[in-house]
């Protein structure tokens, strides 16, 4: 994924693939040329599926739905109303995407395998349907009069280019997806979906417009479908095997990346076709066999797709750290914090959460004055993540309050909390590891920053402010755990937050590490942010932390300054157990 | 007459609902099994019930009984389908679920379950359509003498009859007589002790000794035996193709998921359900949509109520 | 009894021991403590083998256990009582003492090896049929100690038993965990976060900080240091 990059070289491909599917078109003929519709189609549909289930982590078993939508669309229009199929196949698109939005609304509630079963039911649900409403069989009527109104072609080349043209269409609206904030939002969501949400990310707004671009690209497939073969029932177009393919040609050539579905159709497309047609007839099921072996093939041993495989054994010959581009160093001007430190910027009354029957945390209270740097510590099982799981949204209290400048954060959902400008960072650290450290801020930055443009220049300039620009076009993954680190730092900081809540930010890093860290939380602070801190690394807390927040099972134990808190016998025994503080003192 | 009329034809569908709902609850005792230890979800449960309905008819045939003899010796082929679909279970989870599922995909995003849906819906695809070149596409069934034949009972002097197909009649006790026994394994014995240890907590099971992936083997091959015997008692009265399997998943999903993806007795009570809604609602829909209502109920606890009607606790995320 | 040598462990890159050695006795008692975070749980899980050594070795009685499968290595004479318990939930407190008794050399052991946890955590007899994850915290601790004494170990490990307990039932558990050493002379190791408890039933220990043993030596010794505060608390 490249965020923003102009799509100059990849649309420079797609002419060249496009000028040879359409010469290839003059070459051969007949059977052939029916495959190279087919392989349009098949692409389109991956396509389409790619957009849910590569992009967005969404794999569903049932995108027949929406082809067979669709394909039912064009067909009936034609075929009971006489509509041609030049409206049919836009109408067919329209109903796609209608489809998939109500589709999606119910079902997206649902998560990881759940949403894949629930999917698989619809297109099997109105097989029936279809059949009992007696449209068990359409088909498309010859019309003799006036062929090219009807889109039915004397020269069978026609066809083929035309599937091509809109394969090309899909083919550049993927691309496109992949250069703009729909497609890092939906890449963030597929890495971790609370941590999108805590970055900003309305994720069913997102995931309904991708079902909305993915439906009527598989539409738009079912439509052209249908014109192509001109006979349809509800089992060739609403069956399983279509959903199958779907998954199985962007698995097979990639997932996530717009070309896998493309590569994926062109290699297994013709082969099962030319196999059916040699042995079909004695061995009738040949296109189920060789998707079911192609796709147990490579979920078995290259489940990241041949375009990745490929990609990837490319990426290891050349030189892994690319050279540090220099970025100006902007002056950020940050908006200012400095209003006197000491007033509450958050005041947390008396939360508690219960799990069933555990009591997680029980009339916790504590104020975050702007400007300081507190510490929240405790032994393990104290509720000490909990708490911050409640202030972000993710889970929510038996009772309490917590309010932000007087508003109420509790009951609001992370994304929510995150437009009121509460950023957060987590116990481990959620990078997606095929974005450049660039991208992988930007995603934070979409909250405050409508304009694709802006955002792209907020997340340059916080990586600026955590002396990471000279590293912004490396990928995530190959970024140092330190670097890793101050890359959520960034993300948080680029959502433009008020308040961050720093979850063990300091776990599996070297002592020199942790400096570098704590200098940056520093001076954070010095420029007027707030942060709160979870940390086990006590060492570095008493150092860092302006104030601390003890709790213990679930409780306030002690709070104040870092001093007097590691001298309290409570906290001592807390830690130590409670005859410490007797043999200390004997 | 025609209150009688109606109580008849209600009487009838509510038997055949529950006949036919205890064959659909030991599939989907098979599959909840499976997921409930493993916490796969089996998309080729179906077609290796396919593989058993042919297997039986095989053994049936192979056998040649006299045809008054016909239906016991399917019950008895149906025991040694059993036998070998456990192991074939044991085989398939070993050449390939388990390299995709268990230790190995710990850690991996979901772990490993669209990993473990997508292998075993290629695996589907692949028997399935294996199937159809193997055994071509027209039905068959397991000749039998109690297909033909069934009981009279006659209430309220003869005004209301009720047939009771034979076949039928002694699969769906068949059905039961295996899920009891699968729930007495779990109970009573020290490899349902292990088995659900696993289920519950694989880590600490390693702990105690527990081969957790002979474990995993186990409960696949167990699972996959169960639907198998499911599948030669269909066999026995309903006519069945290649592509029957696919009509059965979701069938089996839906029991499953309406039983609380997890326990055994859930999902027969599930499947069971599952019988009466598809033969109820011929009350009100036409024949064809059957099925359609069973997707319905489906999705509808999917959506509502996903820990199922006889599930508890809230879902492991 | 047990030795480890040089080991190291890593998650996804990150270090999480580094060289560690560490050396348990035959009758011993031997704490592991250290704060949060330090590593103590990933060292136990190294010595059961559910993550695996990017180097050093594990010896248990001389030989080499560190490529044994996991399954195997309770029938080798280790119980592992994980930290959180981690006790099977949806079965009885019996059920779960019965499936300590896997590893069991001779099966028809498992009565007596039932009992004698009885006997030691007599609440665990009234409450047999229960389910265990209807026990209070400090029951289910001591049913995970009973599940891993049930197999008759060579050496018990204990993860962090106080998590989460009230005071006065982390002593009752301290003083069984005593109990089995001093009559049945069983070899523990604990693990332990609050590191007086820990201390005081051990005979030796090891300070663990951030993947390292920082400090090692005998009760009386780590007593007597007050660097211990510092490696917790900062002060």
């Amino acid at each position: 994924m490249q965020f923003l990059a102009p799509p100059g070289r990849q649309l420079a491909v797609l002419a060249v693939l496009l000028l040879c599917g359409t010469a290839s078109a003059f070459v051969i003929s007949g059977y052939e040329l029916l495959i190279i519709s087919l392989v349009g189609i098949w692409a389109m549909l991956g396509l389409s599926w790619n957009i849910l289930g590569g992009y967005g982590g969404l794999v569903s078993f049932g995108h027949a739905a929406f082809f067979g939508g669709g394909a039912y669309t064009v067909a009936i229009l034609f075929h009971d109303y006489g509509v041609t199929p030049w409206i049919g196949c836009l109408l067919g698109a329209a109903v796609g995407a209608l489809l998939a939005v109500m589709i999606g609304a119910v079902t997206f509630r649902l998560k990881g395998h759940y949403f894949s079963l629930a999917m698989l039911a619809y297109p099997l649900a109105l097989i029936p349907v279809f059949t009992w409403a007696g449209w068990s069989e359409v088909a498309l009527p010859l019309q003799r009069q006036d062929p090219l109104h009807y889109m039915q072609f004397a020269d069978p080349r026609i066809m083929p280019l035309i599937v091509l043209g809109a394969l090309g269409v899909a083919l550049y609206v993927c691309l496109r997806i992949e250069r703009t904030r729909l497609g890092l939002q939906l890449y963030a969501i597929r890495q971790n979906e609370l941590a999108a949400q805590c970055a900003g990310i309305s994720t069913l707004r997102t995931k309904l417009v991708a079902s909305a671009i993915s439906g009527a690209i598989a539409g738009l497939a079912g439509s052209l479908y249908a014109t192509i073969v001109l006979v349809i029932t509800p089992g060739s177009v609403f069956g399983m095997l279509v959903s199958a393919q779907a998954l199985i040609v962007s698995m097979f050539g990639g997932l996530g990346a717009a070309w896998g579905p493309l590569i994926g159709a062109v290699i297994l497309v013709p082969m099962a076709e030319l196999l059916n047609a040699t042995i079909g007839a004695r061995l009738p099921g040949m296109q189920g066999v060789v998707f079911g072996i192609a796709i147990m093939a490579v979920i078995l041993f290259r489940p990241q797709g041949i375009y990745w495989a490929v990609r990837d054994s490319f990426a290891h010959g050349s030189a892994p750290v690319p050279e540090a581009p220099t970025v100006e160093a902007a002056t950020t001007s940050h908006p200012a914090y400095h209003e006197a430190t000491g007033e509450p910027l958050l005041v947390v009354r008396d939360i508690s959460v219960q799990f069933g029957g555990l009591q997680a945390l029980s009339d916790v209270s504590l104020e975050v004055r702007r400007g300081e740097i507190l510490g929240i510590i405790g032994p393990n099982g104290a509720g000490k993540t909990t708490l911050f799981n409640v202030l972000n949204g993710i889970v929510r209290a038996t009772a309490g309050s917590a309010k932000l400048e007087g508003l109420e954060l509790l009951g609001k959902a992370p994304q929510e909390v995150s437009a009121l400008g509460v950023a957060r960072t987590f116990q481990t650290v959620r990078a997606f590891p095929r974005l450049t450290l660039l991208e992988n801020v930007v995603v934070g930055a979409f909250g405050v920053n409508k304009e694709d443009q802006a955002a792209l220049q907020a997340a340059r300039a916080m990586l600026t402010r955590v002396g990471l620009a000279g590293r912004a076009l490396v990928p995530a993954s190959q970024l140092t755990n330190r670097e890793l680190r101050l890359m959520e730092l960034a993300r948080a900081l680029a959502s433009n937050p008020k308040l961050i809540l720093m979850d063990e930010s300091f776990a599996g890093l070297s002592s020199a590490d942790v400096e570098v860290m704590m200098r940056q939380i520093r001076r954070l602070a010095a420029e007027g942010m707030t942060v709160v801190i979870i940390e086990h690394t006590m060492t570095a807390m008493v150092r860092l932390a302006t104030r601390f927040v003890v709790l213990d099972r679930g409780r306030n134990l002690a709070a104040g300054l870092p001093e007097d808190v590691v001298r309290d016998p409570e906290v001592v025994s807390a830690y130590l157990g409670k005859r410490w503080v007797e043999h200390a003192g004997a | 007459m025609a209150f009688a009329g109606h109580i008849e034809a209600l009487l009838q569908i509510l038997t055949a609902g529950l006949l036919l709902g205890c064959l659909y609850g030991l599939m989907c005792a098979g599959l909840g099994l499976i997921f409930g230890i493993m916490r796969v979800i089996n998309f080729a449960q179906g077609e290796f019930m396919m593989l058993a309905m042919y297997a039986g008819l095989t053994g049936v045939a192979v056998l040649a009984p006299g045809r008054s003899w016909a239906f016991a010796t399917a019950m008895l082929v149906a025991c040694a389908v059993a036998a070998l679909f456990y192991g074939l279970g044991a085989l398939t989870h070993w050449a390939l679920v388990s390299r995709v599922s268990g230790a190995r995909a710990v850690g991996t995003a979901d772990a490993g379950h669209t990993g473990q849906l997508i292998l075993t819906l290629g695996l589907s695809l692949v028997l399935q359509n294996g199937g159809l070149m193997l055994f071509g596409s027209s039905p068959v069934s397991i000749p039998n003498d109690a297909a033909v034949r069934s009981w009279t009972m006659e209430f309220a002097e003869g005004d209301v009859m009720l047939f009771v197909n034979q076949a039928r009649a002694f699969s769906a006790l068949m059905a039961v007589a295996a899920v009891l026994l699968t729930i007495l394994l779990m109970a009573r014995t020290g490899i349902g002790r292990q088995l659900r240890a696993v289920a519950n907590n694989p880590i600490a099971a390693l702990y105690m000794g527990v081969n957790v992936d002979r474990a995993f083997r186990t409960a696949f091959g167990i699972g996959l035996a169960l639907t198998a015997v499911a599948g030669v008692c269909v066999a026995t009265f309903y006519p069945f193709q290649a592509y029957t399997g696919f009509d059965f998943v979701i069938i089996m999903y839906a029991g499953v998921v309406l039983g609380g993806m997890g326990s055994v007795g859930g999902a027969f009570l599930g499947g069971l359900l599952i019988g009466l809604v598809q033969q109820l609602s011929t009350l009100v829909l036409p024949p064809q949509l059957q099925n359609t209502a069973v997707f319905i109920v489906f999705l509808a606890v999917l959506l509502i109520r996903p820990q199922g009607l006889f599930g508890r606790g809230v879902e492991r995320a | 009894m047990l030795a480890l040598e040089g080991v190291e462990v890593r998650y996804g890159g990150l270090i999480a021991l580094r060289d560690v050695s560490l050396q348990v006795n035959q009758g011993e008692v031997v704490a592991v403590i250290g704060p949060n975070g330090a590593g103590k749980t990933t060292l136990f899980k190294a010595v059961s083998g559910v993550v695996p050594l990017v180097a050093g070795s594990i010896r248990l009685e001389g030989e080499p256990i560190e490529r044994l499968s996991p399954a195997l290595r309770p029938h080798r004479g280790i119980a592992h009582v994980p930290e959180g318990r981690q006790v099977f939930g949806d079965l009885t407190v019996e059920e779960n003492l019965q499936l300590g008794t896997v590893a069991l050399r001779d099966p028809r052991e498992a009565g007596r090896a039932l009992q004698r946890c009885y006997d030691l955590f007599p609440v665990l007899w009234e409450r047999r049929q229960q389910l265990a994850g209807s026990l209070s915290g400090g029951q289910q601790q001591m049913l995970a100690i009973g599940r891993g004494i049930a197999s008759h170990p060579r050496l018990l490990m204990l993860d962090e038993p106080s998590m989460g307990l009230a005071p006065t039932i982390v002593d009752t558990i301290f003083e069984s965990v005593q109990r089995l050493n001093r009559d049945e002379g069983l070899t523990v190791l604990i693990v332990e976060q609050r590191a007086i408890e820990a201390i005081e039933i051990c005979d030796r220990g090891y300070v663990l900080s951030t993947g390292e043993v920082v400090m090692r030596g005998t009760r009386a010794e780590l007593l007597a240091d007050k660097n211990l505060r510092e490696a917790y608390l900062g002060a």
